[in-house]
């Protein structure tokens, strides 16, 4: 589509395609300031401005699309240099905590995978089981109950329970 | 035109999956850290 004939709506779909609001396209397009917002909004329900503005549009984006490729792809390297350092310090730690995981006799440290891929496979990692621990909590309060307890204020069992723990770490 | 734009939407999939893998590898380490900090605690 060629550019509209009238040199002042041409400017004015420049305008608006480059991000102008339609009151500043309208009046940088020479038109008066005074009632510049509804008129450009009328210009706004002209179809063949509108079609003129998505072509302008698309012919800027065309434009800028390889830039902004470049842009991620420079994105992309930083990340991934970055994910790799982080990956081999996680991966130093983990190794590092197999050998002697800190608690691992309670039970209450368990072996988890975090990430995906590749990073799921090779970075074993430990952590505490929080519902491991609930467990216990909601088995000291049936005992309590059951025994008849229970504190009577707070609820909470005025009963200790002794529970072995059978390591889950390697 | 259409081949740009599957390609930018690519690369920005590719940006959010390797922000996800840093986040986690972020936590991994930080909770190698808590647990190397509280050794003794359990």
């Amino acid at each position: 589509m060629p550019a509209l004939t009238k040199g002042k709506l041409e400017q004015f779909a420049q305008s608006i395609a480059n991000g102008l609001t339609p009151a500043a396209a309208y009046v940088r397009a020479g038109y008066s300031i005074k009632g510049a917002a509804s008129s450009a909004a009328r210009l706004l329900q002209n179809a063949p401005i509108c079609a003129r503005i998505a072509e302008l549009r698309q012919a800027i984006a065309a434009e800028l699309l390889p830039a902004s490729i470049r842009d991620l792809d420079a994105v992309i390297q930083a990340k991934q240099q970055r994910r790799e350092l982080l990956y081999q310090i996680a991966r130093e730690r983990g190794l590092e905590m197999a050998g002697e995981c800190p608690g691992g006799s309670t039970g209450f440290i368990v072996r988890r995978y975090f990430g995906h891929g590749q990073n799921k496979a090779a970075t074993p990692m430990y952590q505490v089981d929080v519902g491991f621990l609930r467990e216990i909590s909601e088995l000291e309060e049936e005992v309590g109950r059951r025994l008849g307890q229970t504190d009577s204020i707070t609820g909470a069992p005025a009963v200790q329970v002794n529970v072995t723990f059978v390591s889950t770490t390697p | 035109m259409e081949s740009m734009q599957r390609a930018l939407v690519e690369r920005q999939e590719k940006v959010d999956r390797l922000e996800i893998d840093i986040r986690e590898l972020k936590m991994q380490i930080e909770l190698a850290r808590s647990l190397t900090r509280d050794e003794g605690r359990w």
